[in-house]
């Protein structure tokens, strides 16, 4: 059996990027974000009751409204693994098929092996999504390829009419994995009308296949989070982001060129320019709609900035391959053809050099992941409390609580269906930050508070040494101490 | 049969849950209003309860049906609440349909919009309320479907049907008229002296409310605060389908070609939807016009050149059984909507304590209950002619938001309060993000004068002391 150079290429990417990941993975037996441990806990319901309904823990008790379908595919491998180590292991495998996927549609795009195992190689190493999967569990690990899957499958069935029910098959299955594939439903939004305004053909299997994806996208989606879409209307799609974390983080530029990346900016900027003034392409339509769906989500704060930067980094990784297409048939009637296999290293070079970053990013977060001494305290506090009171921690600590110790929180950071989030996380705060004894013991009674956790990133958050109103011993006492984490009991 | 069914499930599902209560606040007022004028054969010059005391100037159509039905039948009043709108909800889908054979639309598109119409919240809903809403609706249909006949008996019915509106809603007659003239101008010139006929009687119809009860002003109708479009899949107790509008994009890009048509929906949709964002009462009257754009596009798609047969087949399904999913977990959520049991169980309380002159400050949303429970309001939803609402409205919000006990005192003596109501629902949306340890809540925990007399899962009732 013969292999052909690119795929023994893109399976080199693959096994770098499981590997690169693999890695650090491997540096710490804990899962880098709180949030993690939120899926940690679902998984383990999933695999002992079979449903997600009613989280005890959380919010001191709360409905749970979040997607199963990711959960039901890893408790399959819980059959072979623990829980805890299918999440690190499983979704590093699935996010590593995403440059597969961005190989294929680039070529697809483009028709040139060579220009596509780049545009792989730059999706790869997209900072954000390093930051925002790398031993996460994160549930973007099977939603981000399985929506570029999408896409890929849209612009192969226009080409091949046959296959059109791998999008339909598609079609049904990506609604049941996570809300954001609304994305999906409003690029397609878009793109129908940028064909239409740019007077492209809008008709045929296109459109049917644009209307029929948006149907049932929607129904779907509907049916599911009724119960969300009725309490937050079309502000469920953000998840019920806080007023304060949607509205007062103001980003700039250079957030979006340190999430993105150099390369698949510049590329994928005169990638756009290319196909949609120049070249005309439809596949550069298609691409050119997610990013400006993004941005309109963004701007309406329908979105995680950070979630958008994931989509917009892998569209522009997409884009960059039309820009680099167009250079080198360019470059092919120039006279620095002669130069042609030096300016293929020059950017291979840069986007080896734009991997760099993200190693950096990843580093970052292994520092920043939780440590055995913040395991260690929360362990014994949740030995230690006899009573079902909730421990106070912050909203980005929330799920080490329920974890780990297995005690009820005030808040964390799963807002959907949370009760009163907006006012808990303002009272959780208060406590942190707050100079008066008496409107923190007033939160705390409010919420029946025994123990507060106050650990070193929480200070550092806050920019607090320790909490302000500790001196009085017989209220506030230290009883648990491990680095520069503690534990404080509310004793009046 | 169906649609009397389909109507009559919101009721029948709410008492199945163990709830007898009536659905939506409105009923409320409607009942209370009714068993007066029941029990005493007379409309009352003089409303004791609502706004501490008001001038009897209620749309009386409603209340006089329910009132003589009640001594005609001898059914009771909430019976009759529930069964009523049940019935002129059937009513209403007939004459639909009859109306919609008048416009030469083909049999597919009238079945289609029929169907969609039957089954979106709007219309579900105010067939499941205590409320004018659907006569109007149903004398707005009669209206149009006599009067596109030509002859004279015809005619006289359809004036017959258009001079009733205001008796049941006063709002309505109004946007009725733009509409059927914006009607006869664009699309039927040759009936336009009959419009102006009908136009004249409307005049004569308005001046009497003017000259018997005062002057009309478009702000004091119940406004919606919220402006956002109210969409029932997002969460709107009271608003369009989310599949039926997407439906009607297809269905308006299909009479693009039909100039009179389209003329007529770049006019009369943009003042609907402008209308209906601000007064909510609307949504049935847009419903209709949506329906009918949406059973147009749903044809339109089925008949359109499709590519893939197997999306086709699979499109179709997922837009019926979309707008089918959609209307069931509608009405499902509609037995969930206030009144609930807890607020019920509030409602009783205060009606089994203190005396009628006690007045009970709550936000303006519970008023009908307080009434109903028989003690005074300070304010309800029903701003028309109401005594100095705007000002109320000022002192409440005022109150709500106070921030010390001078001001606490100064607005209980002006209003002689006597108790204090909140349910879950208006405390969020007066304190929902804001800082509750400064405002009233803050006082009814500890303040002297407040003293907690009742509190269930959603509802606390406060006494006030002198």
């Amino acid at each position: 059996m013969k292999f052909k150079l690119e795929y023994i290429l893109i399976f080199i990417i693959l096994i770098v990027n499981l590997s690169f990941r693999l890695f650090f993975v491997n540096s710490s037996e804990y899962l880098s974000s709180d949030f993690a441990y939120f899926h940690l806990r679902n998984l383990e319901t999933i695999q002992s009751t079979g449903k997600l309904e009613f989280d005890e823990l959380s919010y001191g008790g709360r409905a749970l409204i979040y997607p199963t379908f990711y959960y039901y595919f890893l408790a399959f491998f819980t059959f072979f693994w623990k829980a805890s180590i299918v999440l690190k292991i499983i979704p590093e495998v699935l996010i590593s098929l995403l440059p597969i996927i961005i190989f294929l549609i680039v070529k697809l795009i483009v028709k040139n092996p060579y220009i596509s195992l780049f545009c792989s190689i730059l999706a790869s190493f997209i900072p954000i999504i390093v930051e925002k999967t790398l031993n996460q569990g994160s549930i973007y690990s099977i939603t981000l390829p399985l929506i570029f899957l999408m896409f890929y499958s849209f612009l192969y069935t226009l080409r091949n009419k046959e296959k059109v029910y791998w999008f339909v098959i598609l079609s049904f299955i990506l609604p049941f994995v996570h809300p954001s594939v609304f994305v999906f439903v409003v690029s397609m939004i878009f793109y129908s009308i940028l064909l239409i305004s740019e007077s492209m053909p809008f008709k045929g299997l296109k459109r049917e296949m644009i209307l029929f994806s948006s149907f049932i996208l929607i129904l779907i989606q509907f049916i599911i989070y009724n119960k969300a879409f009725n309490e937050y209307g079309i502000n469920f799609i953000s998840g019920n982001l806080p007023t304060g974390l949607v509205i007062n983080n103001i980003y700039t530029f250079s957030d979006v060129l340190t999430y993105i990346g150099v390369a698949p900016l510049i590329f994928g900027a005169i990638g756009i320019y290319l196909g949609m003034f120049r070249y005309r392409k439809n596949s550069v339509f298609l691409f050119t709609s997610v990013i400006l769906s993004i941005i309109s989500l963004l701007v309406l704060k329908l979105i995680d900035f950070y979630i958008a930067m994931m989509f917009i980094g892998l569209s522009l990784c997409i884009l960059s391959g039309v820009a680099l297409k167009q250079f080198f048939i360019y470059l092919d009637v120039t006279k620095l053809y002669r130069f042609r296999n030096l300016l293929i290293i020059f950017i291979i070079s840069i986007a080896v050099l734009s991997i760099y970053p993200t190693f950096n990013v990843a580093y970052n977060l292994m520092d920043h992941t939780i440590s055995n001494e913040e395991v260690d305290i929360i362990q014994k506090m949740g030995v230690r409390i006899d009573d079902n009171s909730p421990v106070l921690a912050d909203e980005d600590e929330g799920h080490y609580i329920t974890y780990f110790a297995v005690r009820k929180n005030i808040v964390d950071n799963y807002y959907l269906l949370a009760p009163n989030s907006k006012e808990r996380l303002n009272d959780v705060a208060s406590v942190y930050k707050s100079w008066s004894r008496a409107l923190a013991l007033n939160i705390l009674k409010k919420y029946g508070v025994r123990y507060i956790y106050l650990s070193e990133r929480t200070r550092l958050k806050y920019n607090i040494e320790d909490l302000k109103y500790v001196e009085d011993e017989n209220c506030f006492t230290e009883i648990e101490r491990l680095g520069g984490n503690k534990f404080y009991e509310i004793r009046c | 049969m169906a649609s009397s069914l389909t109507l009559a499930i919101p009721n029948l599902l709410k008492t199945y849950k163990g709830d007898e209560g009536l659905i939506g606040d409105q009923s409320y007022l409607y009942v209370r209003l009714a068993e007066y004028v029941a029990a005493n054969n007379q409309f009352p010059d003089y409303d004791q309860l609502s706004f501490q005391g008001r001038p009897f100037k209620y749309n009386p159509g409603w209340i006089f049906l329910l009132a003589s039905l009640h001594s005609l039948v001898g059914l009771s009043i909430s019976a009759l609440s529930k069964i009523l709108p049940v019935i002129f909800g059937v009513l209403t889908i007939i004459f639909f349909f009859l109306l919609l054979r008048r416009f030469k639309l083909l049999n597919s598109q009238i079945t289609a919009a029929v169907f969609i119409f039957l089954l979106s919240p709007p219309f579900v809903y105010i067939s499941s309320i205590s409320s004018p809403l659907v006569v109007a609706i149903l004398l707005s249909i009669l209206g149009f479907y006599f009067f596109s006949f030509r002859g004279k008996l015809s005619f006289v019915l359809s004036v017959f049907c258009f001079s009733l509106i205001p008796f049941f809603m006063l709002f309505y007659g109004l946007i009725i008229m733009v509409l059927l003239l914006i009607y006869v101008v664009i699309i039927d010139r040759q009936q336009l002296k009959k419009a102006l006929l009908i136009l004249f009687l409307f005049l004569l119809i308005y001046l009497y409310f003017i000259i018997f009860l005062g002057p009309i002003n478009l702000s004091d109708f119940y406004a919606n605060e919220n402006t956002e479009f109210p969409i029932a899949e997002f969460g709107a107790a009271y608003g369009i389908s989310l599949f039926g509008l997407i439906l009607s994009f297809f269905g308006m890009y299909k009479l693009y070609f039909k100039k009179q048509v389209k003329i007529f929906l770049y006019l009369s949709l943009p003042i609907l939807i402008f209308l209906s964002i601000k007064y909510l009462e609307l949504i049935p009257l847009l419903n209709i016009l949506v329906s009918v754009l949406a059973g147009i596009g749903f044809v339109n798609l089925y008949k359109m050149k499709w590519e893939s047969h197997l999306i086709k087949r699979v499109t179709l399904v997922v837009l019926v059984i979309s707008i089918v999913a959609s209307s069931l977990i509608y009405v499902n959520r509609l037995t969930t909507i206030n009144p609930s049991v807890s607020l019920i169980d509030g409602v009783n309380y205060l009606e089994s304590i203190g005396d009628p002159t006690d007045t009970v400050f709550a936000h303006y949303s519970l008023g009908y209950y307080i009434n109903y429970a028989g003690k005074k309001n300070v304010m309800d939803s029903y701003f028309l002619y109401a005594p100095n609402f705007k000002k109320r409205l000022y002192d409440s919000n005022r109150f709500f938001y106070s921030e010390d006990v001078v001001l606490i005192d100064k607005f209980i003596k002006d209003y002689s309060i006597d108790y204090v109501l909140f349910d879950k629902d208006t405390y969020n949306l007066l304190y929902g993000e804001k800082d509750k340890n400064r405002y009233l809540p803050f006082f009814l925990s500890n303040y002297k004068r407040f003293r907690l007399v009742f509190n269930n899962t959603e509802v606390s009732i406060w006494r006030v002391y002198p």
